[in-house]
């Protein structure tokens, strides 16, 4: 048994570590044994190493052996490590333990990180149901996700990701729903992944897709452990990283954008006319400036006769053309929507209330604008956030149909939507088509499509991509 | 690589689109200034030989599942005559997109385009088509199939708000039967589109029964047409033959509905939709023929071929009513003996050499 050179090691240990001035170390002599720790004072709880570890190991008397220090430490993950483990486990908040009676490496993972408590995430308010968001700490979003199922279905593999960063990633899947196709296909792209680091699980998305420049979101995101608890259900496997609330989930539908939360905590009649009005809010949002820039060049004689009148009397002073007021009423509404998320709240009311009454209102007296124009833009961009997960997607899509409404008008708007949806149905991930169940069209899931039907009639998981047991209910 | 297939669902969707979309516009008032009312009449026979071509297309499917027609071709009767057939089909289609495209350039010009020059048209229909075409046949289908509830409760609310303005039953059996059949030799070319099943033979997928879903869409595309002609020549009778757009002018009798008014604006949205999807039909076709011709030549180079001839002949000729029709009474009908003869002669052909084989 070769015998450690405690205090010389773990001299080496921190110059390896650039000499951090949160590297901690103490040295005990023991008998004639030297037990030596270092850890970090920044990452770990400072009272469990104190109280269950540097304690008892000081008070022993008499000769200590490696296995006297394991039965004295009070802490639950001890494990043994090898010598190039060392520094890995450093930093990942481990107390490190040597003896130099050994060649035997201790280490006890007491990791400690302010984190904040699971709260209602911005970004998915609800009515009714679970207010519980994910946070920035993984093993807090591990517990949120376990709570949810007392199963040993639930299967959890983890995995570091990032050369510098070593970011904990973990999937979680159901044994006997998920496709195991699908789970190898995420561990193989996952782990393909060669970076310096990840801070946000946005970074991995581009791996995980087949088309990396394409606009359209292609993986679900949510702050939502009942979300993610639900599309683990459906055979979905969810990524989970550290330091993120974003959980990432694959295969994904654009259906998903379509359904809502809330929609599963009310009645289903309601939930279905909810989710027609998104549908709408939809088309108005994409089609609706550029159709009424289209009607206004080229098509205003199959406007009704008084609808027409109403629009000359008020176009009839602006100095500009209908394209260009429409252009300029959007980009406004954008700089003011881009301010108001960057401002303190206090300020981004101020600009809201600046810019939409204000500039609007005076806008309109001085004749630089019409009143029809900025209905329509108002109309088209509170539309877009019927659907707020795509609205960066559709504000794109809108300036282009602005575009192509005063360019060619109403056969190359209905030319531009046919163009999206059929490089929609380009689009695949991970076996499941993007328009599933809409193109291709399954009966099944569209149960939970534009209309959601009543849960107990919901029999079977979405066929719209592979899972290991298509039947949820008898 | 393995050009993706569509469902039998998506193809019965395809063959609705194809059997309806050019017979609601021009033909109706051209087929009255032949055969006046028993311009339906051919219409009826004409049907006829869709349901025969359908027929035919699900018995070879039948015999040869997996199997591409132009195969069959090669195989049975040799690379020169699949060359011969497959240059003659590709000049089918493109004779036919020309036709397509200057019967709605037409209309949408009238209508809803006055002040628009026609290189607007090409900018707004080439790119789409051509997109629609390079894709696989799954992404066409799949789009197609997508697109299709919208045209059917369109079309529902034309065919309902056509049907109103019907005030009298016209006196039938004004015109012979050798005019009936007159118009419909002069307008062959307007038939026979359901050809394009046979080119698209290898990318739908077939199990046992799904014939009858092809025969429900045909017999769908069938109904609403026939509903349609009969509101257009029960509306205007006499003067349907000064009435070019069927689909619009019945519906502009019923004026202000409800409060809204134009709603005869819908049915320009039935045609664009409907014009798109047969142009790009048809123009999958061609670049599917064009690889049977060049098997070396990827699908980019069919396209380009087709962009550059289609244009120069769009400018060279035609983009006025009466020498459309000119060109489709005159020129066409030669062309559609490939889908009246040459194609239902091949496969009978096939299923004869099929059932000799068997029975050996």
């Amino acid at each position: 048994m070769t015998k450690i050179n405690v205090e010389r090691k773990i001299k080496s240990l921190k110059k390896e570590m650039h000499n951090s001035f949160d590297i901690s170390d103490r040295v005990l002599h023991i008998g004639n044994a030297t037990v030596g720790f270092i850890y970090l004072k920044s990452f770990t709880d400072n009272l469990i190493f104190s109280t269950a570890i540097y304690e008892p190991i000081s008070c022993f008397k008499g000769e200590i052996s490696f296995e006297e220090i394991k039965k004295l430490i009070q802490a639950n993950d001890i494990k043994e490590i090898k010598d190039e483990e060392i520094i890995d486990n450093v930093i990942k908040g481990a107390v490190v333990i040597f003896i130099s009676s050994s060649d035997k490496i201790l280490s006890v993972d007491i990791q400690k990180f302010n984190t904040r408590a699971p709260s209602e995430p911005p970004t998915s308010p609800v009515i009714q149901g679970p207010r519980e968001g994910f946070t920035e700490d993984i093993k807090t979003n591990i517990g949120l996700l376990r709570k949810r199922f007392f199963s040993s279905d639930l299967v959890l593999k983890n995995f570091s990701v990032g050369r510098k960063t070593k970011t904990t990633i973990v999937i979680a899947y159901l044994h006997g729903v998920a496709d195991k196709k699908v789970v190898k296909e995420v561990e193989k792209k996952l782990k393909a992944i060669d970076i310096d680091g990840v801070v946000d699980s946005y970074y991995l998305m581009p791996y995980l897709i087949s088309h990396p420049n394409s606009l359209f979101k292609q993986i679900g995101n949510t702050e939502k452990p009942d979300i993610v608890s639900a599309k683990l259900l459906e055979g979905r496997v969810a990524i989970m990283l550290d330091n993120t609330p974003m959980v990432l989930t694959v295969p994904f539908v654009i259906l998903e954008e379509m359904q809502n939360t809330n929609d599963y905590y009310t009645n289903y009649i309601y939930a279905s006319l909810l989710r027609f009005i998104r549908a709408i809010g939809v088309f108005l949002a994409l089609l609706g400036p550029g159709t009424y820039i289209a009607l206004q060049l080229f098509h205003y004689n199959v406007l009704p006769i008084k609808y027409l009148i109403t629009i000359a009397d008020s176009t009839q002073q602006i100095p500009f053309t209908p394209f260009i007021e429409i252009l300029f009423i959007s980009l406004l509404f954008q700089i003011l929507y881009e301010v108001s998320l960057r401002l303190p709240s206090y300020l981004g009311l101020a600009t809201s209330v600046v810019g939409a009454l204000i500039l609007g209102d005076t806008g309109v007296k001085a004749g630089l604008i019409s009143p029809p124009a900025v209905i329509v833009v108002a109309i088209a961009k509170i539309a877009l956030y019927t659907i707020p997960e795509q609205s960066a997607q559709i504000t794109v899509l809108q300036f282009v149909f602005l575009l192509i409404g005063a360019s060619v008008g109403l056969l190359g708007l209905l030319g531009g939507l046919i163009y999206i949806i059929a490089y929609l149905n380009n689009l695949e991930n991970f076996g499941a088509p993007y328009l599933a169940p809409f193109s291709p069209f399954i009966l099944s899931d569209n149960k939970d499509g534009f209309v959601r039907v009543d849960i107990k009639d919901m029999k079977t998981r979405p066929k719209s991509f592979k899972n290991s047991n298509i039947r949820r209910q008898k | 690589m393995k050009d993706k297939t569509m469902n039998i669902w998506q193809a019965g969707i395809c063959v609705f689109i194809i059997i309806f979309a050019n017979k609601i516009l021009l033909l109706p008032s051209l087929l009255y200034s032949i055969a006046n009312i028993e311009g339906m009449w051919t219409y009826l026979i004409s049907f006829i030989f869709e349901i025969g071509l359908i027929t035919l297309f699900i018995f070879v499917k039948r015999k040869y599942r997996d199997t591409s027609f132009a195969e069959l071709i090669r195989k049975k009767l040799g690379v020169i005559t699949l060359k011969i057939f497959y240059i003659l089909l590709c000049l089918f289609f493109f004779c036919k997109l020309i036709l397509i495209y200057n019967v709605t350039y037409i209309f949408f010009k009238d209508l809803i385009y006055q002040d628009s020059g026609s290189f607007l048209f090409i900018i707004c229909l080439l790119p789409i088509i051509n997109y629609l075409a390079y894709s696989s046949s799954r992404v066409l289908g799949r789009t197609a199939q997508l697109f299709f509830p919208i045209i059917l409760i369109v079309l529902i609310f034309c065919t309902v708000t056509s049907l109103i303005s019907v005030n009298d039953m016209p006196l039938f059996f004004q015109s012979s039967f050798s005019n009936v059949m007159l118009a419909f030799i002069k307008h062959i070319s307007s038939f026979g589109d359901t050809i394009f099943l046979f080119v698209f033979m290898d990318k739908i997928e077939y199990k046992k029964g799904d014939g009858k879903k092809l025969y429900f869409f045909a017999g769908l595309a069938i109904l609403f047409v026939l509903l349609i002609e009969i509101a257009f020549y029960f509306s205007y009778t006499y003067t349907s033959f000064m009435h070019p757009y069927a689909i619009f002018e019945t519906m502009g009798n019923i004026k202000d509905y409800g409060g809204l008014g134009r709603i005869d604006a819908v049915a320009v949205i039935l045609v664009i939709i409907l014009t798109y999807f047969q142009m790009s039909i048809y123009l999958k076709s061609f670049t599917i023929s064009f690889k049977e011709i060049f098997p070396k030549l990827s699908i980019n180079y069919a396209l380009i071929f087709f962009d550059f001839l289609f244009l120069i002949v769009v400018y060279l000729f035609i983009r006025n009513l009466e020498r459309t029709v000119l060109y489709a009474e005159s020129v066409l009908p030669y062309f559609s003996l490939i889908s009246f003869v040459l194609v239902p002669i091949t496969c009978i052909v096939f299923l004869i050499l099929k059932r000799k084989r068997e029975d050996k």
